[in-house]
């Protein structure tokens, strides 16, 4: 490789970049360093670590196919929209991506708490939201969707329209062009988004921990067995550090998942 | 007209740009479209695809209204496909599948979908190539499983948007040659929009020519091409058409004057070949127009300036102003010659070689 390919960055940049990287590796490296190889085994299968990855995959699966229902609607809403109204409403799907997930779970409260604006109707007829199951997927939900509909809307206004007005003068309906043409072309963001998605509903503590509180076997998810192991209570720390492993190894296969997708996006859509 | 299977009128209006011009199409009928680039080619099609609205007229395919002032049918209930410059071919599906689509989306069974997709990519020219998926295709065999696509779907009437210009010259001459097979045999009412005139030779009977929204010329495509009724319709035509005035026996524009049998307003039509281009003594402007003044031309010969030279297969085409004339060279007379733009020449025409038509 010659010099011009690589091309004119200051040489000396290469040292905060190795600072960086260095950031990022070390503690997991640390965090690695750390696990008990002995006792692994014995860590993930106790009673309270399995009952905090059981809820965690049942509750992120379902956040994930709450979002996939309303998410793939409303990416097809923006991706369709005129520019400036795609611009309105993307910035609001993008709200709740940057905001600290902790004021997510305030809003949640505020909205389906015992004095929020639908609290007191809900509990009228029965139904109580915080601090239950239900909660854990409603946060989920509420911080995982914005990746989902993104990265979605992203591939399907990249295909752009020209394929669904080729198949509808073929004689195709609105559903056919959407099952046929319109999602299989998107198929590149929507399983990229679908991943992303449900990597961020497994990995959520901020909102859950407001929201849903840490009731052991109904609220409390890897991330909050984790939290709470390091307070010194219900679960050991080796738990903590062996579920801590079970998430990272998590995010590489979720990284690697939407990496092998790349070659295939860029197949797809000429 | 009674009978028709396309009869469009359509009026558009976008921004400074305004579109009214009416065609109509027998059943069966292949109907050349052609026109300068902005003239409204691509927005008429889209009037008649359904992918834009008539502001006045109508749009009617068979007895059926499908666009008009207050009717507007969408796109997918036309029965009109639109086959553009790109195939368009679905990246996701086989060559086989995206055949099978319009008939699957009119609910053929997709066992007889299939079938019936493997028999037209045979009569595209493309045997045993269904199970390609689009990319592995060459630019000419995607436009051919388009067309089998557009024509397996059974259209009432298909819209060819300049399908071949895509393509080099001896691959849109296989697809040429395969559409001139294919669109009498499908027995489908086709608009083609082109810049060819071969291609409105090869594939259709009558030919429209619309400049800046507006239909100039139609007739059948020999009428058109023989006796092109405006600049743009004797470029496509191949033939130089210089207006003059003609009285008493004679006709003159500018500095060319022949002997005609009209009088008024007459087009001369003759064609670059019959041009002779010979060097006059003078070598600057000013000397060849004192030789022009002092009246040492014969009738059908004048002094023009060349404007520019144009490579052809045949050889060079030389164009020259007042009037805008086109004379076609052999390359080698070119070198000859040491013609080069603003170069005072004599061209001549002979009086036989001319035809007439009023203007």
């Amino acid at each position: 490789m010659t010099g011009s390919e690589r091309g004119f960055v200051p040489q000396i940049l290469v040292v905060p970049a190795v600072f960086g990287l260095a950031l990022l590796v070390v503690p997991l490296t640390a965090l690695v360093g750390r696990v008990q190889w002995s006792t692994l085994w014995a860590d993930v299968t106790s009673p309270a670590a399995l009952s905090a990855l059981a809820l965690s995959v049942q509750t992120g699966v379902l956040a994930t196919a709450v979002c996939v229902v309303i998410g793939v609607p409303l990416a097809l809403l923006i991706a369709r929209a005129g520019a400036r109204s795609a611009a309105l409403l993307r910035a609001f799907v993008t709200v709740p991506l940057v905001l600290p997930p902790m004021v997510g779970g305030v809003a949640l409260l505020f909205l389906f708490g015992r004095s929020g604006w639908l609290g007191p109707t809900l509990a009228g007829w029965g139904i109580q939201i915080p601090f239950t199951t239900t909660a854990v997927v409603l946060a989920q939900t509420f911080v995982a969707l914005p990746f989902l509909v993104l990265a979605l809307e992203g591939s399907l206004r990249a295909t752009g329209v020209g394929y669904e007005q080729t198949a509808a003068a073929l004689g195709a309906g609105r559903w056919r062009i959407l099952w046929r043409v319109t999602l299989p072309l998107a198929a590149p963001g929507l399983v990229a988004g679908v991943v992303l998605c449900f990597a961020r509903a497994v990995g959520e503590f901020g909102a859950t921990a407001l929201f849903a509180g840490n009731a052991p076997g109904v609220t409390q998810t890897m991330p909050l067995a984790i939290y709470t192991a390091f307070n010194g209570a219900g679960v050991t720390q080796g738990t903590a550090v062996a579920l801590s492993l079970l998430l990272l190894v998590t995010a590489i296969t979720v990284l690697l998942l939407v990496r092998a997708w790349r070659p295939a996006a860029t197949g797809v859509v000429r | 007209m009674t009978g028709a299977a396309l009869e469009v009128h359509a009026v558009v209006r976008r921004g400074h740009f305004a579109l009214d011009a009416a065609l109509a199409a027998r059943p069966g009928e292949t109907v050349a479209v052609m026109g300068p680039s902005g003239a409204g080619k691509s927005t008429l099609l889209d009037v008649i695809a359904g992918l834009a609205r008539v502001r006045e007229g109508s749009v009617r395919v068979g007895d059926r209204e499908v666009s008009a002032r207050r009717t507007h049918v969408p796109p997918q209930k036309r029965g009109v496909v639109l086959l553009r410059q790109d195939p368009q071919l679905f990246p996701h599906l086989s060559a086989r599948d995206n055949v099978a689509f319009g008939l699957r989306a009119r609910g053929t069974p997709r066992d007889q979908a299939i079938t019936a997709a493997d028999e037209w990519l045979w009569r595209v020219g493309l045997p045993g190539a269904g199970a390609h998926a689009p990319r592995e295709l060459s630019g000419g065999q995607q436009q051919r499983v388009a067309l089998a696509r557009a024509l397996a779907a059974g259209p009432s009437v298909l819209l060819l948007d300049e399908p071949l210009t895509a393509l080099d010259p001896e691959t849109a001459g296989g697809v040429r040659a395969m559409l001139a097979e294919q669109l009498p045999a499908a027995h489908t009412t086709a608009v083609l929009v082109t810049h060819d005139a071969v291609d409105a030779a090869a594939l259709a009977q009558s030919l429209f020519l619309i400049e800046q929204g507006r239909i100039t010329q139609s007739g059948s495509v020999r009428e058109v091409l023989s006796s092109p009724a405006t600049a743009f319709g004797a470029t496509v035509a191949g033939v130089n058409r210089v207006v003059g005035r003609a009285r008493g026996g004679g006709w003159q524009a500018g500095p060319l004057a022949l002997p005609a049998p009209l009088t008024g307003a007459v087009a001369a039509l003759f064609r670059p070949v019959d041009v002779v281009l010979e060097t006059v003594a003078a070598h600057t402007w000013t000397g060849a127009l004192r030789l022009a003044e002092s009246g040492d031309t014969a009738p059908g010969e004048w002094i023009a300036r060349v404007e520019r030279l144009e490579q052809t297969l045949a050889g060079v085409r030389v164009h020259t102003a007042e009037p805008g004339v086109a004379v076609d060279v052999p390359v080698d007379a070119v070198a000859g010659l040491g013609l080069v733009s603003g170069l005072p020449v004599r061209l001549r025409v002979d009086a036989a070689s001319v035809r007439f038509v009023p203007a």
